[in-house]
């Protein structure tokens, strides 16, 4: 993951999401969690789908 | 037994006071439930519940008389019943502002980046994908990520 380790307020940031699409065909879901000094949302998840081909 | 007949009747006046005066503390002192429980087999309980009703009656009237008094009162605690629901709402405004507050001025994550984009869509077998993830700090102090950990 790469990611920035410090945000100033009103700054945008990218994570970069890396995911090995396997060999399995099918709809697949997956998920990071990205964690925090934010008080409300400490812990916060966020869910990626993608669909691999046959 | 006293002889009312052979009494000098200078005598027989304050004889009959005390007695009164007897039958009547004994009668304010008597409590109500006694008196209800007193059976009228005597002509003195007949005349002690004879002169409780008066007395009962006299207790009403400063009752009756102190029931406004407490009336009165009554808008007082409904006045203080809103001043103690007052500081419910408030209690149950402080953290709703205190969570404003610290909303504003700590970091907040906000992920920038919509569903759509989290939607990688059909890809091939055996493909490493790389997708960014939007965020941003909607706070007013510095937002430090700690980690980013698949789950």
């Amino acid at each position: 993951m790469d990611f920035p380790k410090v945000l100033q307020p009103g700054k945008v940031g990218t994570i970069r999401v890396k995911v090995e699409t396997g060999k399995s065909p099918g709809p697949h879901s997956k998920s990071v969690t990205i964690k925090t000094n934010d008080p409300s949302d400490p812990s916060h998840i966020v869910q990626f789908k993608f669909d691999v081909k046959g | 037994m006293l002889n009312y007949s052979t009494m000098k009747s200078s005598l027989r006046i304050p004889h009959w006071i005390a007695l009164l005066l007897l039958i009547w503390t004994a009668a304010c002192s008597a409590s109500p439930e006694n008196n209800n429980a007193t059976s009228n087999n005597d002509a003195a309980p007949a005349a002690q519940t004879a002169d409780l009703p008066s007395v009962t009656a006299q207790q009403a009237t400063p009752l009756a008389t102190a029931t406004p008094p407490v009336a009165s009162p009554a808008p007082t605690p409904a006045t203080s019943a809103p001043t103690a629901t007052k500081p419910a709402t408030e209690t149950a405004a402080n953290p709703a502002t205190k969570a404003a507050e610290a909303h504003v001025n700590g970091p907040k994550l906000v992920v920038v980046s919509q569903e759509k984009d989290l939607d990688f869509g059909k890809q091939p077998q055996d493909k490493t994908l790389v997708k960014p993830i939007r965020i941003k700090n909607g706070g007013s102090i510095t937002l430090n990520i700690e980690s980013v950990s698949p789950s």
